[in-house]
């Protein structure tokens, strides 16, 4: 009985004694200023920058507008720069002055998925925008031959941003190489708004029937894509790529509804630039990385389960 | 007994029972009110946290008040407010700091967007003062950085809000934990004292019950107190008292037992000692008649014996000689010693007068070995023997009865037996008699046992005495002494 008596005081004792972590830490702080906060290709970063700030024991923050919104994108930087965060990881689309700010303050700035060369970013995690238009040449060249002609319409994010303007740059100069020719009938912007996206490729696909390639540079677009085009009943006479490797993505692949993505992998975004941070910081002369390349590759129907398969081991 | 193996007494049991529910009892009263405790904490840091989060944005709403005042009208009071307030703010992060908030690292972003703000306001200040140009732009830029804190309250607010709903949804799951503890530790708690309170009522009345059977096996001697000894002190005490009482009434039971057996024996003995008496007085009575006869006797037979040979009745006189030599023989051996040559003279003379007696219906026989030694004997020995085969073994034989007389010596040792072949009797009666020292209450073989008493009497250990029988095949009475 004096055992099960002193049992229980221990337990109250334990149970009484909650500790609450102190406030008074030297913490890290890292801000993620995201141009979509709920977009399932960005929360693929956010499950990357989460998983290295436990790792590295940070403290992080991922911030930003549910629709595109660069002035708020701007704001959360700038707030971030009067937080004095430890450092500001973003997509290369905002206010240029943001970063000179940031780095007077000794806030380094790491970029990706889109990249702003000119500016004082710290470095830029990003895809090589002409390695991705050779991966969709070979692969259309694979499919409809070299000496076809090609009708093709974009859809990007937003038209205004570098990022889309790089992508579409690259694309005709290497289009260039390609015999039958080619010819971008269409470029829109879905917003990064599904409704929207469908309401453009209706429209496109109305305006120009003779379109034989859709390129979706936006994650909602593929899908909205494939839709429009085959309740339109012209699927069949184009070849529809996207982006991403986003679930719907790699859905309609696995259906053999769509013939390809360049995927690359935003997990890797989000932690590696993290991991860039802890290198970073533990130098003692910081110095620019410059561009560093994200691993791209295209994914059809084919290889699409082998592709998921290596993705769900990482 | 054995040593009580609980050594505590009763009183410790009641007083330790006392205690244990006094302790759950105060434990449980810690508990809740440790709990409140933690409430009512909780409670109040979550009110502090809005108190200061509010607070450190309403006091940089006031500061930056009073700065855009100051700038607008150069007013040092403007400024020592500005002060005010942003120490006002600073109070509150402290505050904040020490309120221990969740996810409390992020004061640290307060703090330093303070700083960034402090640090502006210095910069416009400076360039408001030194009366520069960039005056506009900085002024814009502060309320700017302003604008960019304010809207981060929102935030603050929000994870306050997060934080204090998962506060809840922790207060909900204590409360439940609270009641289902509250509830199991009742039952535990309810069980305990019904089962304690069992227990103690039975290391009561349990050890009653076994002491008040015990004592009824006392008396048998089959009592066994040891379990119950060792419940605690006071009953080990009793025990040992009780244990004490049955050694000592064990020892008057046995003492009492031995006292009669004794008393039985002596009985016994007394009775015996009584047939012995009467056996003597018996024995007396036929001496005193021996006695009173033969002076009547021999005046008798004298007379007679001269009446015989006056009348030349040769064997008559000579008959009449021999019994009164054995008359006279029996007269003066009788209780007294003889020696064994005189034995058989005597015997000679009975045999040769109970030979005109019986005539051819008896036939006796001697068998005296020559190297006979003349021991000295009791007297009267043989001739009991003889009349006892005429009188038991041949008594109803009416021809071809015979007596053997055998006297040898078997260096050291002298065997007489007087034999018969007359009816005998059965072996298990001879061997009880032969036990009992040819003792029967009957009288019936008085001769026997005189002879055998007298015997044991003087040779003690040096004399050996058998018979052998059989029903219709005889009887033997053999006498082996050893010659010292």
């Amino acid at each position: 009985m004096k055992k099960i008596i002193g049992i229980l005081c221990i337990v109250l004792l334990i149970g009484c004694a909650k500790t609450k972590p102190s406030n008074n830490i030297d913490v890290t702080y890292l801000l993620f200023a995201t141009p979509l906060e709920e977009h399932p290709v960005w929360l693929e970063a956010k499950k990357g920058f989460f998983a290295a700030c436990e790792q590295e024991n940070y403290q992080c923050a991922w911030i930003g507008p549910k629709t595109i919104d660069i002035d708020e994108m701007n704001d959360t930087i700038q707030t971030g720069i009067l937080q004095k965060a430890d450092a500001i990881i973003t997509q290369g689309v905002i206010d240029e002055n943001l970063i000179k700010e940031a780095q007077e303050k000794q806030i380094p700035v790491i970029l990706v998925d889109s990249d702003m060369p000119n500016s004082k970013r710290t470095a830029y995690f990003g895809k090589d925008f002409h390695n991705q238009a050779e991966l969709f040449l070979q692969d259309i060249e694979q499919k409809v031959g070299k000496d076809e002609k090609l009708y093709i319409a974009i859809q990007v994010a937003e038209e205004s941003f570098q990022i889309a303007q790089d992508q579409i740059n690259q694309l005709e100069e290497v289009f260039q190489n390609h015999d039958g020719g080619f010819e971008i009938v269409s470029v829109t912007s879905s917003k990064s708004d599904q409704v929207r996206a469908k309401r453009e490729w209706t429209s496109i696909f109305t305006e120009h029937p003779n379109i034989n390639i859709a390129l979706n540079f936006a994650g909602e677009s593929v899908i909205a894509c494939y839709e429009i085009a085959a309740n339109m009943d012209v699927r069949d006479q184009m070849l529809i790529y996207g982006v991403d490797d986003m679930d719907d993505t790699m859905q309609l692949l696995l259906e053999n509804k769509i013939d390809g993505t360049v995927a690359t992998s935003f997990y890797s975004y989000g932690f590696d630039t993290v991991m860039f941070y802890k290198d970073y910081a533990s130098k003692s002369q910081n110095q620019k990385k410059g561009i560093i390349p994200a691993h791209i590759q295209m994914v059809t129907p084919e290889n699409a389960e082998e592709y998921l398969n290596e993705k769900s081991n990482k | 007994m054995k040593k009580a193996t609980n050594n505590v007494s009763f009183r410790t049991q009641i007083l330790q029972y006392n205690i244990i529910v006094i302790s759950a009892v105060f434990l449980a009263l810690v508990f809740y009110i440790i709990l409140n405790f933690y409430t009512i904490d909780e409670y109040e840091n979550a009110f502090n946290q809005y108190r200061h989060v509010n607070g450190f944005y309403e006091s940089l709403d006031n500061a930056t008040d009073y700065l855009k005042d100051y700038l607008y009208t150069d007013a040092a009071a403007s400024y020592a407010s500005y002060e005010q307030e942003i120490r006002n703010t600073e109070r509150h992060l402290k505050g904040l700091n020490e309120s221990n908030m969740e996810e409390g690292w992020k004061t640290k972003l307060l703090s330093n967007m303070l700083d960034s703000y402090k640090e502006q306001v210095q910069i416009t200040k400076d360039v408001f003062d030194q009366n520069l140009p960039s005056y506009g732009d900085e002024y814009t830029k502060l309320l700017d950085q302003f604008d960019l804190i304010k809207k981060t309250s929102s935030t603050f607010y929000e994870n306050m809000t997060d934080n204090m709903e998962v506060q809840i949804a922790e207060f909900r799951q204590l409360k439940l934990y609270t009641i289902l503890f509250s509830f199991g530790f009742g039952i535990i708690l309810i069980v305990w004292l019904v089962y304690y309170t069992m227990m103690t009522a039975k290391g009561i009345t349990e050890p009653l019950t076994s002491i008040l059977k015990n004592i009824a096996l006392i008396k048998q001697g089959s009592y066994d107190l040891t379990k119950i000894s060792n419940m605690n002190i006071e009953m080990h005490e009793l025990c040992e008292a009780l244990e004490e009482m049955a050694v000592n009434i064990q020892k008057e039971f046995e003492m009492t037992k031995e006292h009669a057996e004794l008393e039985k024996k002596l009985l016994e003995t007394e009775n015996e000692n009584l047939k012995k008496d009467e056996l003597l007085i018996q024995s007396e009575l036929k001496m005193l008649q021996n006695q009173i006869n033969p002076h009547f006797l021999f005046n008798t037979l004298n007379m007679t014996y001269k009446l015989a040979l006056a009348e030349n009745a040769t064997k008559c006189s000579e008959m009449i000689e021999q019994i009164s030599i054995l008359l006279r023989y029996g007269l003066e051996k009788q209780n007294k010693m003889s020696d064994l040559k005189s034995e058989i003279q005597a015997v000679q003379n009975y045999v040769s007068i109970q030979e005109k007696r019986l005539g051819d219906r008896v036939k006796f026989e001697f068998f005296i070995s020559d190297n006979l030694p003349n021991i000295t004997i009791p007297g009267m020995i043989l001739q009991p023997l003889v009349e006892n085969s005429l009188e038991h073994g041949l008594r109803d034989c009416e021809s071809d009865g015979e007596v053997i007389i055998s006297l040898r010596y078997d260096e050291p040792y002298v065997y007489i037996q007087i034999s018969d072949n007359g009816k005998g009797m059965d072996s298990e009666k001879c061997e009880h008699m032969l036990l009992n020292g040819f003792h029967d209450a009957s009288g019936e073989h008085l001769g026997l046992y005189n002879v055998t008493k007298r015997l044991e009497m003087f040779y003690q250990d040096q004399v050996d005495i058998s018979v052998d029988s059989a029903v219709d095949c005889g009887f033997s009475f053999t006498i082996k002494i050893k010659v010292v």
